[in-house]
């Protein structure tokens, strides 16, 4: 089974993420801070991740930074999601090597395609 | 002999080359000669000198004769100078008395005073000068000491005065102060001379007086009006920087003294860009090279005011203080550019509002963008699944919850609103605390979270508007709960006090540091930092917690230890203290 992990504070958004990928087969992993989702991404090498960008302990771009200069971890596809929506922070998330970037609100339906289409590229793993 | 009006006779004597004279007259066949004196006014003025052939010496007669001519010749000579010395005399006096007339006139005429004055001081001429500018006519002067228009705190003027006149010493250009007839005092200028007398010692004292009060007049206005222009200038709370045409400082105000933190002395004479260096952005000088000086500062009609945040100035202490920077041409009525005036005014206020909006556009942003991500997920999900019924509640649930946190946040934001506008309005009334409490803590109680209250009994009446009081509790409980660790208990302490009631709520959270507790009331203050945020808020509750006690004339404060948790205390005063509650609300 595929893992994704979704970071976020704040759990609506986890359980919002969650309830739209259950239909499908995936084992989603939580994380409620940075901290937390560096952990938890290390252990479980999830084929992608959400992460949000306001974070508590860690920020989603200094946890980006970090996965994404760590052989272990780099192949990680990383979607940030942000409740910014400014162009600078759209550029600062690219710098730091996110994959994609979803502004909240988001479209649960547009991510899941978005899920669907990451996985379909990485399957070969 | 001659000198005594007798004549000289003598032979030439024999030949031994004694003069040169006598060798000729010799020569000429000269014998004898004889000499009759010229006396004019006793002295010998010439000889008549006879030479003869025959060294046999004349009769008398013909030498008596000849003395006789001398003599005539003298007194010839005698009158003819006297009369000589006599026209020259009328002529002297005529000059003299020339003169002294058009020294009368030029005295007469003169605008100054002149005063003349003997050696005690008493005053022996008053031309019309000095009756112009003293009022008293020469009559009344003349005989009496000079003294007398002395101010009374000026009269040992004179005594000094005349000693150095008496050493022979003029005085010039003392400015002093005189009294005129009318008792009006005037300002002057006095020059004293010393007057000789014939045989060359000094006898009196010529004195000149300039009434010089209009010229002082013009001088302490021209004084006080730069006097004024220095306070204007100092005044001015803005850094002031004046150059010259070739851009050297030629004068800075207090202001820019603090600005800066060099003072004038120290700047005085320097290039203006030499001292106060103007950077961007990034830190880089700015200079009329800048590429970008278009954006940094805009002009009209020759002068450049900075735009926004666009520039800081790097001070004496090395800091970097943002600016607004205005630089003006100096010009006079014709279009030479005298030099240029520089006015910097601090903007580290004005850019930390600045900055604080950016982070209320972003904190708000946030916090409206977290609740309506749930709304239209859950609600997309929905629209385009079937659901259980399970599901269905659950996701209902969520956006239930979402669309009130969206209500409060906007009721923070209004509340907001309100205080900064002043337009609050307060329904005051007697009400009991502990029922007021009693409904907030309920409220909490049916979400899960227990708060342990302890009340003194028997409280007192409470002056306050119950919705108001109803928030400012709900806030510090939410916030204490907000803070504790999960399940861990928050306390509410309710006594009562002088005038007063005091609520404390205490949680077990992570303190605050004393920076933070600094800030802790001020608007959008978080006790994180914007991107590592430990707890979802606005910064507005606190703001307007505080807000509401002081619109109740209460007090709140909090103590704390990091990592140990917080007291958050306010009072509320009570009925009894200076209210008359039944007259407060008829009139309310």
């Amino acid at each position: 089974m595929r893992k994704l992990l979704i970071a976020d504070d704040e759990p609506g958004i986890r359980r919002l993420v969650r309830m739209t990928l259950e239909s499908e087969d995936y084992d989603i992993v939580e994380a409620a801070d940075g901290a937390e989702a560096l952990a938890r991404a290390r252990e479980h090498k999830p084929a992608l991740m959400f992460l949000d960008v306001m974070m508590p302990e860690m920020s989603g771009v200094e946890v980006c930074s970090a996965l994404k200069s760590d052989p272990e971890t780099a192949h990680i596809t990383i979607i940030m999601l942000s409740a910014k929506a400014q162009d600078g922070d759209r550029a600062v998330g690219r710098e730091a090597g996110a994959d994609d970037y979803f502004t909240k609100p988001f479209s649960p339906i547009a991510l899941l395609t978005k899920v669907d289409e990451v996985l379909e590229q990485v399957k070969p793993s | 002999m001659l000198r005594e009006g007798a004549y000289v006779f003598t032979t030439v004597p024999p030949a031994k080359g004694v003069s040169g004279r006598a060798e000729a007259g010799r020569a000429s066949g000269l014998e004898a000669a004889a000499g009759f004196p010229i006396l004019v006014g006793g002295e010998i003025a010439g000889v008549l000198e006879f030479f003869l052939t025959d060294p046999s010496r004349p009769d008398e007669e013909t030498l008596q004769t000849m003395t006789q001519i001398g003599t005539q010749l003298g007194r010839v000579v005698e009158r003819t100078r006297a009369r000589d010395e006599l026209l020259a005399g009328r002529q002297l006096a005529a000059a003299q008395a020339e003169a002294a007339s058009r020294l009368a006139a030029i005295v007469r005429s003169s605008q100054d005073a002149i005063i003349a004055k003997d050696l005690r001081g008493v005053v022996t001429s008053w031309n019309a000068g000095a009756e112009r500018i003293y009022g008293y006519q020469e009559s009344e002067m003349v005989g009496r000491p000079l003294q007398e228009i002395f101010p009374p705190e000026r009269r040992d003027e004179e005594p000094k005065i005349l000693a150095e006149i008496m050493a022979g010493r003029p005085v010039e250009n003392l400015e002093t102060e005189r009294v005129t007839k009318g008792g009006r005092t005037i300002q002057v200028s006095v020059s004293v001379s010393p007057v000789y007398g014939p045989s060359g010692e000094v006898v009196g004292a010529a004195t000149i007086n300039r009434d010089i009060s209009d010229r002082k007049r013009a001088e302490a206005e021209v004084r006080e009006s730069e006097a004024f222009k220095g306070a204007i200038l100092s005044s001015i709370a803005e850094g002031v920087i004046v150059t010259d045409a070739q851009g050297r400082i030629v004068l800075i105000n207090p202001g820019m003294e603090r600005l800066g933190g060099w003072s004038f002395a120290e700047v005085q004479g320097q290039l203006l860009t030499e001292v106060y260096r103007a950077l961007d952005q990034r830190g880089e000088p700015v200079t009329a090279e800048h590429p970008r000086i278009a954006e940094l500062f805009e002009e009209h009609d020759g002068t450049f005011t900075s735009r926004g945040f666009a520039i800081s100035l790097l001070t004496a202490s090395g800091d970097r203080v943002p600016v607004s920077w205005t630089l003006a041409p100096i010009k006079d009525g014709s279009d030479e550019i005298k030099g240029q005036v520089a006015v910097l005014r601090d903007v580290s206020k004005e850019r930390e509002v600045d900055q604080l909006k950016s982070s209320l556009v972003s904190t708000v942003s946030h916090e409206l963008r977290t609740p309506l991500t749930m709304i239209q997920g859950f609600s997309e999900l929905m629209l385009a699944r079937d659901m259980d019924r399970d599901k269905e509640l659950q996701a209902l649930g969520q956006i239930h919850s979402a669309a009130e946190r969206l209500a409060r946040l906007i009721d923070d934001l209004l509340s907001v609103s309100r205080i900064e506008s002043g337009s609050i309005r307060m329904e005051l009334e007697s009400a009991d605390l502990a029922v007021l409490l009693d409904q907030v803590v309920a409220a909490f109680g049916a979400a899960g979270r227990h708060v342990q209250v302890h009340a003194e009994p028997g409280l007192p009446a409470v002056w306050v508007d119950p919705d108001k009081t109803i928030q400012i509790l709900t806030n510090l409980i939410s916030n204490a709960i907000k803070y504790s660790p999960e399940g861990a208990p928050v306390h509410v302490d309710v006594r009562r006090d002088a005038g007063e009631v005091s609520v404390a709520v205490t949680d077990r959270g992570i303190g605050l540091t004393e920076e933070e507790l600094d800030k802790l009331f001020q608007k959008f203050f978080r006790a994180d930092s914007t991107d590592v945020r430990k707890t979802p808020g606005t910064g507005l509750g606190l703001f307007i917690t505080k807000n509401l006690v002081d619109l109740h004339g209460g007090r709140i404060w909090v103590t704390s230890e990091p990592g140990e948790g917080s007291t958050f205390t306010f009072t509320l005063p009570t009925v009894a203290e200076g209210h008359d509650a039944e007259l407060e609300v008829t009139a309310g």
